[in-house]
């Protein structure tokens, strides 16, 4: 299965498109990364991605079907949603956050049964937030709460994942542990799509990653050959240094700090 | 265009000054000092219940402007109205007084609400104008209101007034007296509705006075204040034998004896709801015509008993008091209830 | 803290019950229990008095009671989650002051109980027809609404100042002022018809879509995201809210504090989870006002304003429940 990008045009406002003929592919089971400047239209393209916004050109298709044809219902049982991070206002449980993903498998006058509990749970497991299931939502931290997501993205019956920025307010640690999840579950053959500031993630975790630049998703590819200082360089309009070390394991450092 | 108003009130309370013959200084109803030139010639009155007054005591040719109670626009006006005021076109006025318009009549003294308008009062006799300030919710208080307005107008009035507090005191003697001879006597329990079903009279109010000079007893009487709502078992518990409604409002006995919620009330059972009858002036409140009023209640509650003529009294009323000869339908109207 | 489980359900099933039979059998004419049930459940011989009385006057108005609770509550749950913003109650998008206006409007002309409650009504309705006219003007997310809720309020209001200031002051003026108190001292079988078919009508509706109400209270974003038509859900929920909440507002008048209070005393019972809020609310909303309704006609011989009794009593319930919530939520951190 593939997750087809074809000349997607998307603009906000009409003279000035924000992507311009953008053309991806992501595989199935891989961790892709999307990398870009502010402004370049990561969150844009993953909100067309999952549906949420209506381009004015080209498609999305996943596995051969028009994503945008998809009724939403459908369409939430392939793709789950992980947004940024945002303060939550109820008390929910664990659980029930979680349980809030078998929505479109629920019509409008009903109410979550058995079924649905199971595949919350299994969801939860497969995460590995099972312990949390009765903490409060509110209360637990926010590399927790990102997991929590995921399983939600699980527990849709979603086998492809959009992340908008998930680690982007966590500390290292559960930065860390967010991202291992994620290739975990990339091994069970879930697909991530991932956009991020962070092109040190790309090195460490990604498959695949895209960087998006004018309008387009110039350079895509793996790392070790897409992640080069040229690119790095187009992107962000600074100079950067990938620097290795003996057993392989590079980074990327802006030149101008480098010491030594 | 204020100044110009003003100039004119001085103009003529100076003008008075040169010509009047005296000034009369009265207490009013609420405590003020009153200092009225005479003669009046041209006079007001923002108390609905007071421009009746003038018709009582015979001074209604010198009204310019009047707020009467019961009536709040020519529509509500009956043809009765119309005959007794001709100039009512002219002279009839409600809602708040304004002062630039009250100053343009160029009355000099005015009749007031002391409850409601002591504010528009003070700005008045600012100018110079005469205000008497009345407070009446009670009896003694309606006959010294008159005995207050006669005062202000001279001999003619304060002689009618006089005949007014002996009428008064004839008709209340007379039922106190028939009530007496025919004991035991059982009081009736009488309910004396609003404009709505469900607001009453309190215990406070003119109304409440009525009912009980007129041997009944009033079962809201534990209220006070003025009109007060209740809900439906508060009425069955109190039960009323008589249930009075005023003349006006939009309630008709026929909606409450039909209503089938009402049934379990005596009242309702007894087919005993009457509207009380109207000619001129609302004779629940304190007007001169509620002497009328206690009459017709009397009747209504002990009609063994209470010997009054009521086609006589009522004639003679509106003859001596209003100057004014009741028709036929009219006179069939108040007798009907 | 919250109590879980049986005990807590237990508890919101007892209340109403609890309610409704002190509502029977108290009140200003003393009754005896024996003769209230006979009269109740028509067995046997009972005085007319007591038969008008349980029949006719103490049971349209306990029913009215509990039907005006319950919309208040469930309205108020639900657009607490809609709008995101616990603070919010069925006021807020100007349907209580389109039904003071509608109903100042009728008193103006006449006072007939259903000309008012009608008019009330289509006030009422036109109030939130306003506001979804302003939200597909202008787009309709959960601020759009709340600020077209406030300026259509803000209309009505100031047309119902006009009202006043025109009104008769010894007559009608009392009666809109007392319109606006809000009381159920009205509601009799004849005049409650409407009100028992949209409570049922409604709140059939909010516990068939409880559970995706929770769906509500995440954005808008994630909600398109798991296949939630949010505009059509949110539409449907301001609609049956806003008919609920002004026919509670046509009959009883202005009383608040229920749509924001009883939500909160529901949410710290059984959660935010709205599968059990909504009924939660239901219950405790119904048992509240006839309490509350209880002592506005029983305790003294003239009619205490329902409104007046439910900001007493529930400003300082709420601020309870506040100062817990911002306790619980500090020790969070």
């Amino acid at each position: 299965m593939r997750l087809l990008v074809n000349r997607l045009v998307f603009s906000y406002a009409p003279a000035r498109p924000i992507l311009d003929h953008l053309s991806l592919h992501v595989e199935e089971g891989q961790t892709t990364f999307i990398l870009g400047a502010n402004g370049s239209g990561k969150s844009t393209l993953l909100h067309c991605i999952a549906g949420l916004l209506t381009p004015q050109g080209g498609a999305i298709t996943l596995d051969g079907t028009v994503i945008h044809g998809m009724p939403p219902r459908i369409r939430a049982k392939h793709l789950g949603l992980v947004p940024q991070w945002h303060e939550p206002l109820f008390d929910f449980t664990v659980e029930q956050a979680v349980l809030m993903g078998r929505a479109p498998h629920l019509g409008l006058f009903s109410s979550p049964g058995k079924a649905d509990r199971d595949a919350v749970r299994n969801a939860m497991q497969g995460v590995g937030v099972d312990h949390l299931r009765h903490r409060l939502y509110t209360r637990i931290s926010g590399g927790e709460r990102q997991l929590v997501l995921i399983a939600r993205g699980l527990a849709q019956g979603a086998h492809w994942m959009l992340m908008d920025e998930p680690v982007a307010h966590l500390d290292p640690r559960h930065q860390h542990d967010v991202l291992t999840s994620v290739r975990t579950l990339a091994t069970r053959g879930f697909s991530f799509v991932i956009t991020s500031h962070l092109p040190n993630h790309a090195l460490l975790y990604a498959d695949r990653l895209a960087f998006l630049l004018n309008g387009k998703a110039a350079l895509q590819g793996n790392p070790r050959s897409t992640l080069t200082e040229e690119a790095l360089r187009a992107a962000y309009d600074m100079e950067f240094e990938i620097i290795e070390n003996e057993e392989g394991a590079r980074a990327v450092v802006p030149k101008d700090l480098r010491r030594g | 265009m204020k100044f110009a108003g003003l100039a004119m009130v001085l103009l003529i309370a100076g003008g008075f000054g040169v010509t009047a013959e005296s000034v009369i200084q009265l207490t009013d109803q609420m405590g003020n000092v009153v200092e009225i030139p005479q003669p009046v010639e041209r006079f007001a009155s923002v108390y609905g219940i007071g421009t009746y007054f003038a018709y009582a005591l015979g001074v209604d040719d010198r009204l310019v402007k009047g707020w009467y109670i019961g009536v709040k626009s020519l529509g509500q006006a009956s043809e009765a109205m119309y005959r007794l005021e001709p100039r009512l076109p002219d002279l009839l006025s409600s809602g708040d007084p304004n002062i630039e318009e009250m100053v343009a009549t160029g009355a000099t003294l005015i009749f007031v609400d002391g409850a409601r308008h002591a504010g528009f009062a003070e700005q008045m006799s600012d100018l110079g104008v005469a205000v008497i300030q009345f407070m009446v919710e009670s009896p003694d208080a309606l006959l010294e209101a008159m005995q207050l307005a006669a005062t202000a107008f001279g001999e003619g009035a304060i002689e009618r007034a006089h005949v007014f507090a002996a009428d008064f005191h004839r008709v209340l003697a007379r039922i106190s007296a028939d009530i007496q001879e025919a004991s035991p006597l059982e009081a009736p329990r009488v309910l004396f509705l609003g404009t709505d079903p469900l607001t009453v009279s309190s215990g406070d109010m003119y109304q409440s006075w009525m009912i009980e000079a007129a041997g009944g007893i009033h079962v809201s009487s534990e209220l006070t204040g003025y009109w007060n709502e209740v809900n439906l078992e508060q009425i069955l518990l109190w039960d009323p034998e008589i249930i009075v409604i005023p003349p006006y409002g939009p309630v008709q006995p026929a909606s409450l004896l039909g209503n089938p919620d009402w049934q379990a009330i005596s009242a309702i059972r007894n087919g005993r709801v009457h509207r009380m009858p109207r000619v001129i002036a609302p004779m629940d409140t304190p007007v001169p015509e509620s002497l009328l009023g206690i009459v017709w209640l009397a009747e209504l509650l002990h009609p063994e008993v209470v010997g009054f003529n009521l086609e006589e009294e009522m004639e003679r009323f509106y003859a001596y008091y209003y100057s004014y000869e009741l028709s036929a339908t009219e006179m069939e109207t108040l007798l009907s209830q | 803290m919250r109590i879980r489980g049986r005990s807590t359900g237990w508890l919101l099933v007892l209340l109403p019950i609890l309610a409704f039979l002190a509502s029977m059998l108290i009140g200003r004419y003393g009754l005896r229990i024996g003769e209230t049930f006979r009269a109740l459940f028509q067995i046997g011989d009972v005085p007319d008095v007591v038969r008008a009385l349980v029949l006719r006057v103490r049971l349209p108005r306990t029913l009215a009671a509990a039907c005006v609770g319950a919309n208040l509550a469930v309205v108020g749950a639900a657009f607490q989650g809609l709008f995101r913003n616990p603070l919010v109650e069925p006021r807020i998008l100007g349907v209580s002051s389109g039904a003071a206006f509608g109903a100042a409007l009728a008193l103006l002309m006449t006072s007939h109980l259903i000309v008012v409650q009608a008019s009330a009504f289509a006030f009422a309705l036109l109030a939130i027809g306003l506001v979804l006219l302003i939200a597909t003007r202008f787009g309709s997310s959960t601020l759009v609404l709340i600020i077209g809720g406030i300026l259509v309020g803000a209309l009505f209001n100031s047309l119902l100042g006009l009202i006043k200031y025109v009104a008769d002051p010894l007559s009608t003026l009392p009666s809109i002022t007392y319109w606006l108190l809000g009381g159920l001292s009205r509601s009799q079988w004849s005049s409650i018809g409407p009100l028992l078919v949209i409570t049922v009508a409604g709140l059939t509706f909010f516990l068939l879509v409880r559970w995706r109400l929770n769906l509500l209270t995440l954005s808008d974003q994630e909600a398109r995201a798991l296949g939630i038509r949010v505009r059509l859900l949110r539409t449907a929920v301001v609609l049956a809210g806003a008919m609920m909440a002004g026919v509670s507002v046509a009959l009883g008048g202005m009383i608040g504090w229920i749509g924001l209070v009883i939500p909160h005393a529901a949410r710290a019972l059984v959660g935010p989870d709205h599968a059990l809020l909504i009924p939660a609310s239901a219950l405790l909303g119904a048992a509240a006002l006839m309490f509350l309704d209880l002592i506005a006609r029983a305790a003294l011989a003239s009619e205490i304003p329902l409104g007046i009794l439910t900001g007493l009593i529930g400003v300082p319930i709420f601020l309870l429940l506040f100062l817990r919530l911002l306790r619980a939520r500090g020790e969070a951190t």
